[in-house]
């Protein structure tokens, strides 16, 4: 097991393009396509595998070693906030973090936000010294607003449209987030040769982000 | 089955079976003895200390440590760490001691943390040792050779020793001229190797675009001894000279010990620059995803007690070298005995025969079961040989 390099992949938006990537740096990602139900697929020269996994769990198989690098949103890794090595923004995913809500409107009590982030929440506001209350919730964080539940909401913006689809607008940006490649600070040592090879397979094909 | 807490443990600490134990005994054993060959003395302090003890730079957050009340309504810590405890105890019943100082300590430490993964547990053993009142690369070394020799004093084999220095760090800090906020931001950024909070941090404040540079490169000054010459060709500011001649003198000392193919060295290891003052360094294995020691040189901190000495030392997560050494030799089989003995009377000649036998350095166990097909069948199961005496001589079968 020592000289496999173990990928742990976000399922979702950024499957494709992180297939894509790690094929242009010479990784065979095959199975990776294929629609079959395995959970742990392999590359055919044997120096890969990856894993599949919810988002928010990658930094998870990452920080324990069970997976050696993984690639995953900016946004996941701060509210996560595990001891990992970011080496790299990989460009594609980006979108924004912010707060959005009903323009003009007032919250009676301490703010209500709404957020599948409940720690990025808690830090941004904290750091302006504002109490808020923090409402978890797992997915269709607009509703909150719309029904009553929150004040406003703290989520990812792509295009804004499911925003405007039910009213809101965008009331603050809290930061630029994108796909990044994350390392286990121990097998990024251990490892340290293959990683590095992979890496710079990687980044030759960024674009802007060349080598030097 | 109601959960009533009687059958349930708290998360972060777990209970060890005989097997374990032994496995645990053998490899602390195993430490503890290192540690003395090397002339390091053993020390006991108590779990329970004043929580001001541990309130300053480079302490623990506040919420990570366990508290309670004394009967005054002081606050009461279970410690975190041993290093600052040692001090205290030097400070005080030490201080008048013959320097250096060799110390060393086995025992349990806890963090209270929400989150275990890692190995970050709550209850946990650390061993360690303290050098103080001597500074320089060969107190460094010394340290940092220690380390490894426990890695191969437990049979670990693909350990490396990542060693860094945070003095480099704090040099380009000061020629940048970033105070100590936007240093330890900073700080964060390159201990978790992300080159982009860096830039976006570095563009926020006006750092020339020379100083900038260098700061961006440490990321990637890891590796092999060249990193040592990379760096020196990056700067002429006379702290990170001083710093990189010392990472090099412990290099080349740690060689002398034979070392050199488990040495790494990363400068952009920054971990709590607020604590540590010197070289610094990590010992990790291929078997696990979290570091199994961390030290280095903190020559600041027995200033905090009255004592301008310089120091360093290192500590060691027992459980996770328990568990690296597990990964790597499997798993070790029930804890059995020698010999399980029947006596047809117990009288003093039987209960004097079977010392004899313990004082051989054997496991006896007693049986009190007449039935001889039994007392065989549990001896099997004990891995034993089982024995009927009378009047003190074996009984043949």
């Amino acid at each position: 097991m020592k000289d496999v390099i173990t990928i742990a992949l976000s399922k979702g938006r950024l499957t494709e393009q992180a297939a894509q990537l790690l094929e242009g740096a010479g990784v065979d990602c095959a199975q990776l396509r294929d629609q079959s139900r395995k959970l742990v697929l392999e590359d055919q020269l044997g120096g890969f595998r990856f894993i599949l996994v919810k988002p928010s769990d990658v930094p998870t198989y990452v920080d324990y070693g069970v997976a050696d690098l993984g690639i995953v949103g900016k946004d996941t890794i701060m509210e996560e906030n595990r001891p990992l090595y970011e080496l790299m923004d990989l460009g594609f995913g980006a979108c924004k973090l912010c707060i959005a809500g009903f323009e003009g409107h007032r919250p009676t009590g301490a703010l209500r936000v709404a957020t599948k982030y409940p720690n990025i929440a808690r830090a941004f506001y904290h750091a302006r010294g504002e109490n808020i209350e923090i409402i978890k919730l797992n997915g269709s964080v607009e509703l909150g607003p719309v029904i009553g539940l929150s004040d406003v909401i703290l989520d990812i913006v792509e295009s804004g449209g499911t925003l405007r689809a039910n009213g809101l607008s965008i009331l603050e940006e809290v930061c630029r987030v994108s796909a990044r490649l994350v390392a286990n600070t121990v097998s990024f040592k251990v490892k340290s040769q293959r990683i590095k090879k992979l890496l710079s397979g990687i980044q030759t094909q960024l674009p802007g982000r060349n080598e030097g | 089955m109601r959960d009533d807490g009687k059958r349930r443990l708290p998360e972060g600490v777990s209970d060890a079976l005989p097997a374990e134990c032994a496995r645990r005994r053998d490899i602390e054993g195993r430490i503890l003895e290192r540690f003395s060959l090397c002339g390091y003395d053993e020390v006991r302090t108590p779990a329970l200390e004043y929580f001001s003890l541990f309130q300053g730079p480079g302490g623990p957050r506040e919420s990570a440590v366990i508290k309670t009340l004394d009967h005054t309504g002081r606050i009461l810590a279970l410690r975190p760490e041993f290093t600052t405890p040692i001090a205290r105890l030097v400070s005080t019943r030490m201080r008048d001691s013959v320097l250096p100082l060799r110390l060393c300590y086995l025992g349990v430490a806890f963090d209270n943390q929400h989150d275990h993964a890692g190995m970050r547990r709550t209850e946990f053993t650390q061993a360690g040792v303290e050098m103080l009142g001597l500074g320089g690369a060969f107190a460094d070394a010394e340290v940092i050779a220690l380390a490894a020799s426990i890695m191969e004093t437990v049979g670990l084999t693909d350990y490396l020793i990542d060693i860094g220095q945070v003095d480099f760090f704090k040099g380009l800090m000061e020629e940048a001229g970033l105070g100590s906020d936007l240093a330890e931001e900073l700080r964060m950024a390159v201990e978790q190797k992300d080159s982009l909070s860096m830039e976006m941090l570095l563009r926020s404040v006006d750092v020339s675009g020379d100083v900038s540079g260098k700061i961006m490169a440490l990321p990637s000054l890891y590796g092999g001894p060249e990193v040592i010459r990379r760096a020196m060709d990056m700067t002429r500011s006379p702290r990170c000279r001083v710093a990189l001649n010392n990472l090099a003198a412990v290099y080349d000392i740690l060689v002398g010990y034979g070392l050199a193919e488990h040495i790494t060295l990363d400068l952009g290891m920054v971990h709590s620059i607020n604590y540590y003052t010197g070289a610094i360094f990590r010992g990790i294995s291929g078997q696990l995803g979290a570091p199994i020691l961390s030290g280095g040189r903190y020559d600041a901190l027995m200033k905090e007690f009255g004592m301008d000495v310089p120091a360093t030392g290192f500590a060691l997560g027992v459980e996770r070298l328990i568990e690296a050494v597990a990964r790597q030799d499997g798993p070790v089989g029930e804890v059995g005995v020698d010999v399980v003995v029947v006596c047809e009377t117990y009288d003093a000649k039987n209960l004097a025969a079977i010392e004899e036998i313990r004082r051989q350095g054997l496991r006896v166990e007693m049986a009190y079961e007449q039935d001889e097909g039994a007392v065989l069948e549990y001896a099997r199961r004990r891995g034993a040989r089982a024995m009927k005496l009378r009047g003190g001589e074996e009984v043949e079968r």
